[in-house]
């Protein structure tokens, strides 16, 4: 006994040394040798569709659901800065939280308001006034009514430019004054007429009690505990582990279906996808394109996907760019943007990294809106042509050290990379090479989100990348594109186009939908041709849901959670084609 | 290096007594073959040839002068040109591709995505850009041993210079190294080391030995200043003293060559020690900056290729590398430890 | 006895302050705000240079970092290490719901290692030369050697999928409805959890510890007391375990001071990849949000942490041994 288990863990390293290897020595995407014993999955579920009977069936209530997350929130406070953060919003709007109206899944791709908490509103002609009629009878999950107190206490937080609620009070800078005048009603002047100013009002702020909105912002216990009007409720959160909601037995409107809600919070995703297979999410979100890919071949060991779950493929409204510093001298000329964007190997990265999921853009708005004309082709991947332009800026190589120079200042610039991106680790050894080859010399400099953002936001970096995200298919790229954005904005590469600044505020005022899209696709070519980005792709979303999981359907404003239900019996598996 | 400090006449007894002990000596060889192969990476692995005469021009040694004209060709595009009629001929390293040439730069279309498994392309597979495995673990290995190697002679000195002083001349100085000693020891090494990695801003290995260096010499340091305080006492220490040997010249001939058998083994299982750190801290995402080849880094690759799609020589070569050469350096330590200290050995 | 412990006390302020003076120097030496904000969307990440500077106001980070470093030192006394600059929970708070698992677990993983070290170095040194001392001697060697990052990995390759041997868990100390268990079914669930994060937390410090207890013994069997009892003809087992064990225990209980700093260290690691929010992880987050109050919290409070074990080893090698030496090399 007593030297038998050093020898035995030893014995089982080495074991797994050899063995573990043995067993996957075939290449993963290749054909699988025994196709009568594996299954074979279905057009359908290659494309990531749902199957017709993924929402059928008559609803029956009970069961919980366990949802994979990839972050650990900050706090779940929407109001706050730091607790905003993009995928864990999802989970808490429209299950916790509740906005005045919300945007209507049915009407996609437009997505129409639809009143929620607001009952209906009056608009003035001049787009100055909006007057909101707000729901009765409707009770936050502390028992509170809520009425049009709650309303002001919010905007009261949102406005007050000592608490970090910086990103939503960019959407009320033109606010002059609101307003209550009785418990139902809110009204909102605005000093200038812009075309979202209503929409971001509705959708944008999560209602909370006004007692809970009261002492020192960063600290409220509502950060952690959050209280909404939803039809889920908070419940508890063990940090780095789950956050659990229920479901909400006073709710105002339909009742949810399941039970509860756990949000399984697991950053890793080897670790996300080994849980996943041994079933331990009903919905999987956020899975790699190598698993997605990896998991299609009809394989025995794949059969737990093919058979367990349904996939879902669903373009989202979020878009990748490469951004040059144009505050760089060596970015300022379009030519030397051009070339770098032409030296971006497209077609490799789209097979290699992106295992064709992703979907080439050159639009800065949603694909699926009139707002991007589809005339804009994609700049070739051409790197001859892309050193001519360079030698035509004027770089070349001078003194003969194989690297680009101009007036004495060699073509180097650092490229500021998030570490947690799997897609970047993946993207950059490339680019350094075809830059090398062109005589560009690229440098890698590693920042974590907050140092990068904050590096972002003050311009303080040569070349950078993000994405830019959006639930709601109507955007407005002044921030993103307007020259005065650069300060302070979210003009971070310095862009400046008078043409583009004029069109971008005549979309403000521009209430009428097809007459903003032909200003939009204006934007859209200008943007693509001046190379301010190096536009790259839209990204959906890769999901996988349990087969029993009904009433699930995609959006861009995520599921709809209130129509979730369970089917009492895993359903049973489709014969293969 | 450091073992010229021995002295001469017990040099020859401890390498007798270390020969006969045939698991460090292997370690010893495998050492060996290691730094070769650290030293010869670019002859092991390059994309440009060891020699070639192509087109009429030729060429010695592009894989280590990399000359301007074959800035865009690799060993690949080379051999394309390859006319042997004409007289030309190419010298290729033993695995035609260099540490950072991603699949962009090699010929061979492939259907699947990467990390490719190995083939006869690639003899231990290529990491998720294409990569040759093979031939980061080379380009690595020398990443490895200078961090191992530097921050270990950093500590040594360090060490070396704070025993000295404070065993040699006590009072006030040996307080005040205890304290900073015991500060050193009691900080959570790892902690600490993460801290300053993730917060400045890193370009190169420097920071990382640096950061080895000064939070790792406590344990040379207090082998010094005991073994300084044992020798003080002794006879011939004192007869040099009384004969009006100045300070320096007592430490120099007498105190440092004999302290120096305990801190040359220290130091060995220091650089194993020293090549593990790295590797974490790379794993970790906090080591050598990319695309800078790193055994850690590899192995943190892995980490996301553990099952669909597997890629298990992402996770097995790495980290046997990295264990043999721990286990070396360990190994010969332990060899040097009997080999100075008989009582001990088996 | 009372005046080595006074004086060994008195001792321990000057490393405290040093500690927290480099710890203070590490976490402001370096650049980057920690304001973190909405990466996401347009119109997230426009903080107002009011908002920011209430944020810096709040933290005390306008003051002259002498000013800021007498102010944390004061806190800190009292255990106050102020508000985390991601979620502004207080720092305290969030080291005590991470340091008992990181407790549990390296306690653990010290008592295995020593259950299984002490007879493995007693053994090894005793039947010295035998194929059994080879063969611990070169099992130890490789496990020495072996990366636990690497280890853990492979672990959860091996038996955590169900792929391979699904034994284990992949994720955290506890089921998901760990409150619900009885006291015997959690005692249950957290062995189930922490068995693989032991084995790599384990298996370095095993390795040492044997190697320290074969050299002790080794040098203890060689001594002349122990010679006298065998000659005396006392039965072996009697002269190992009654005379020789006893001394060459001691230094290498000694070392459970030394020992704890590595597996506290190893805990990043091992922690991160098991899921475990533990000190490790604590700290790693920390360190990648530049939450220098949680930095500087959990550099801290793990240092007295070592400080506090350093000084219970030192008070046993003095309990056992009243000339107390100059400490063991590790």
């Amino acid at each position: 006994m007593r030297s038998h288990p050093t020898v035995a863990a030893l014995a089982v390293v080495a074991a797994l040394a050899a063995g573990g290897g043995c067993k996957d020595k075939k290449p993963a995407l290749a054909p699988a040798p025994e196709p009568q014993k594996a299954l074979r999955p279905t057009e359908a579920w290659l494309r990531g569709e749902l199957p017709r009977e993924a929402n059928e069936g008559v609803p029956v209530p009970g069961g919980t659901l366990t949802v994979r997350v990839q972050t650990e929130p900050t706090g779940l406070n929407r109001l706050h800065d730091q607790m905003i953060e993009g995928t864990m919003a999802k989970y808490t709007t429209g299950t916790v939280y509740e906005t005045l109206a919300e945007l209507d899944r049915s009407t996609h791709p437009r997505y129409e308001l639809k009143p929620l908490l607001a009952e209906s509103w009056d608009l003035s002609g001049d787009h100055l006034t909006h007057t909101v009629h707000l729901r009765h009878g409707v009770k936050f999950h502390d028992g509170e009514a809520f009425t049009s107190a709650d309303v002001k206490a919010v905007l009261d937080v949102v406005m007050n430019p000592k608490n970090l609620t910086t990103s939503l009070r960019s959407y009320f800078l033109d606010l002059e004054k609101y307003e209550a005048p009785d418990p139902f009603t809110v009204v909102l002047h605005w000093k200038k007429p812009y075309f979202l100013s209503f929409r971001n009002f509705v959708t944008a702020l999560p209602m909370m009690p006004a007692s809970a909105l009261k002492g020192d912002f960063n600290t409220l216990p509502i950060n952690r505990a959050p209280i909404g009007t939803g039809p889920f409720k908070f419940v508890n959160w063990e940090a780095n582990k789950a956050i659990v909601f229920a479901r909400n037995d006073d709710y105002w409107g339909p009742k949810a279906f399941l039970d509860g809600l756990v949000v399984r919070i697991v950053k890793d995703h080897t670790v996300a996808t080994q849980m996943w297979e041994r079933g331990e999410f009903d919905l999987m979100t956020v899975i790699q394109p190598g698993v997605w890919r990896a998991i299609e071949a009809a394989d025995p060991k794949n059969d737990w996907a093919i058979a367990g779950y349904n996939r879902i493929y669903f373009p989202e409204n979020i878009y990748s760019w490469i951004g040059w510093n144009e505050e760089r001298p060596m970015f300022k000329d379009r030519r030397v943007r051009t070339a770098l964007a032409m030296l971006f190997p497209y077609e490799q990265v789209a097979k290699n990294i992106d295992m064709n999921l992703e979907l080439p853009t050159t639009c800065p708005y949603y694909r699926e809106s009139a707002s991007c004309d589809p005339a804009v082709a994609r700049l070739p991947y051409d790197p001859p042509a892309a050193r001519r332009l360079l030698a035509e800026a004027g770089w070349k190589d001078s003194n003969g050290d194989g690297v680009l120079d101009k007036d004495g200042v060699p073509f180097k610039f650092v490229f500021l990379v998030n570490p947690h991106s799997v897609k970047m680790a993946k993207l950059v050894p490339l680019l350094q090479e075809e830059y090398r080859k062109a005589g560009v010399e690229l440098d890698i400099e590693k920042a974590e989100t907050a140092v990068y953002m904050e590096r972002m936001r003050s311009h303080d970096f040569d070349v950078a990348t993000l994405l830019w995200s959006s639930q709601d298919p109507q955007q407005d790229q002044f921030q993103v594109f307007h020259s005065s954005q650069a300060a302070g904005g979210s003009n971070y590469v310095s862009y400046k186009s008078e043409e583009v600044d004029r069109l971008l505020e005549q979309i403000r005022v521009e209430f009428e939908a097809d007459a903003r899209a032909q200003l939009e696709r204006r934007v859209h070519r200008l943007v693509y041709q001046d190379q301010v980005y190096d536009f790259m792709t839209n990204r959906p979303s890769l999901d996988a849901v349990k087969k029993r999981v009904r009433g699930l359907s995609p959006s861009l404003a995520w599921y709809d959670l209130r129509k979730v239900w369970l089917a009492p019996e895993p359903a049973p598996v489709p014969a293969p084609q | 290096m450091t073992g010229a400090f021995l002295a001469p006449s017990s040099r020859g007894r401890v390498w007798r007594r270390f020969r006969k002990r045939w698991l460090s000596l292997g370690a010893l060889g495998l050492l060996g073959l290691l730094f070769a192969a650290a030293a010869l990476a670019d002859e092991l692995a390059s994309d440009k040839p060891i020699a070639a005469r192509v087109g009429g021009h030729t060429w010695w040694l592009p894989n280590l002068t990399r000359p301007l004209e074959l800035r865009a060709d690799t060993v690949q595009t080379l051999r394309a040109r390859l006319n042997r009629d004409q007289g030309d001929w190419m010298v290729e390293p033993l695995v035609p591709f260099g540490p950072y040439q991603t699949y962009s730069g090699q010929s061979a279309e492939r259907p699947s995505a990467p990390p490719w498994g190995p083939d006869s392309d690639h003899p231990l597979g290529t990491d998720e850009v294409g990569r040759d495995v093979f031939a980061r673990l080379v380009h690595g290995a020398r990443a490895s041993l200078t961090v191992g190697f530097v921050a270990v002679g950093l500590y040594v000195l360090i060490g070396l210079l704070l025993g000295l002083l404070a065993g040699y001349y006590g009072g006030v100085l040996d307080a005040v190294v205890s304290r900073v000693t015991e500060i050193t020891m009691t900080f959570p090494t790892m902690f600490f080391i993460l801290a300053v990695m993730g917060l400045v801003h890193v370009k190169t290995l420097v920071p990382i030995m640096l950061v080895i260096g000064l939070t790792r010499w406590t344990d040379v340091c207090r082998l010094v200043r005991a073994e300084v305080l044992r020798l003080k006492t002794l006879e011939f220490v004192q007869a040099s003293r009384a004969i009006g040997a100045s300070d320096l010249r007592i430490l120099a001939r007498h105190l440092v060559p004999n302290a120096m058998g305990p801190v040359l083994v220290a130091a060995t299982f220091g650089i194993a020690g020293a090549i593990l750190i790295e590797s974490s801290l790379s794993f970790l995402g906090f080591g050598v900056p990319p695309p800078a080849p790193s055994w850690g880094e590899l192995l943190s690759q892995a980490n996301r290729y553990l099952t669909h799609p597997g890629a298990w020589w992402l996770t097995v070569y790495p980290g046997l590398a990295i264990f043999a050469t721990v286990t070396a350096f360990n190994l010969v330590g332990e060899g040097l430890r009997d080999a100075l200290d008989p009582r001990q050995g088996a | 006895m009372r005046t080595y412990l006074v004086r060994r006390l008195l001792l321990m302020i000057p490393t405290f302050l040093g500690i927290t003076l480099v710890t203070f120097g590490v976490a402001h030496l370096a650049p980057g705000d920690p304001l973190q904000l909405d990466p996401d969307g347009p119109g997230g990440g426009v903080a107002s240079r009011a908002a920011i500077e209430q944020f810096r106001h709040s933290q005390g980070l306008d003051l002259p970092l002498g000013v800021q470093y007498a102010r944390w030192l004061g806190k800190v006394v009292t255990l106050d290490f102020g508000t985390s600059s991601q979620d502004h929970r207080p720092v305290a708070q969030k080291i005590g719901e991470s340091l008992p698992k990181t407790l549990l677990l390296s306690g653990l993983a010290l008592f295995l290692s020593y259950a299984l070290a002490i007879p493995l170095g007693v053994l090894s040194a005793v039947r010295r030369g035998s194929w059994f001392e080879r063969g611990v001697t070169v099992g130890l060697f490789l496990l020495y050697s072996m990366p636990a990052f690497w280890v853990a990995v492979m672990l959860l390759l091996a038996f955590a999928r169900p792929a391979a041997l699904d034994w284990f868990p992949l994720q955290g100390l506890t089921s998901d409805g760990f409150a619900a268990l009885g006291p015997f079914a959690k005692v249950r669930d957290v062995a189930w959890h922490a068995a693989l994060p032991l084995v790599c937390l384990t298996y370095g410090a095993l390795a040492s510890i044997s190697r320290y207890m074969r050299s002790g013994m080794l040098e203890v069997l060689g001594q002349d007391y122990v010679r006298t009892a065998r000659a005396k003809g006392l039965p072996e087992r009697v002269v190992i375990w009654k005379h020789a064990f006893r001394n060459a225990v001691v230094p290498v209980i000694t070392l459970f001071g030394m020992t704890l700093p590595h597996v506290l260290g190893g805990s990043v690691i091992v922690e991160s990849i098991f899921g475990i929010n533990g000190m490790g992880s604590l700290a790693f987050e920390a360190i990648l949000h530049r939450d220098y109050p949680m930095v500087m919290g959990v550099t801290t409070l793990t240092a007295l942490l070592t400080m506090a074990s350093m000084l219970a080893s030192d008070v046993v090698h003095a309990l056992a041994d009243p000339r107390v030496g100059a400490g063991v090399a590790p």
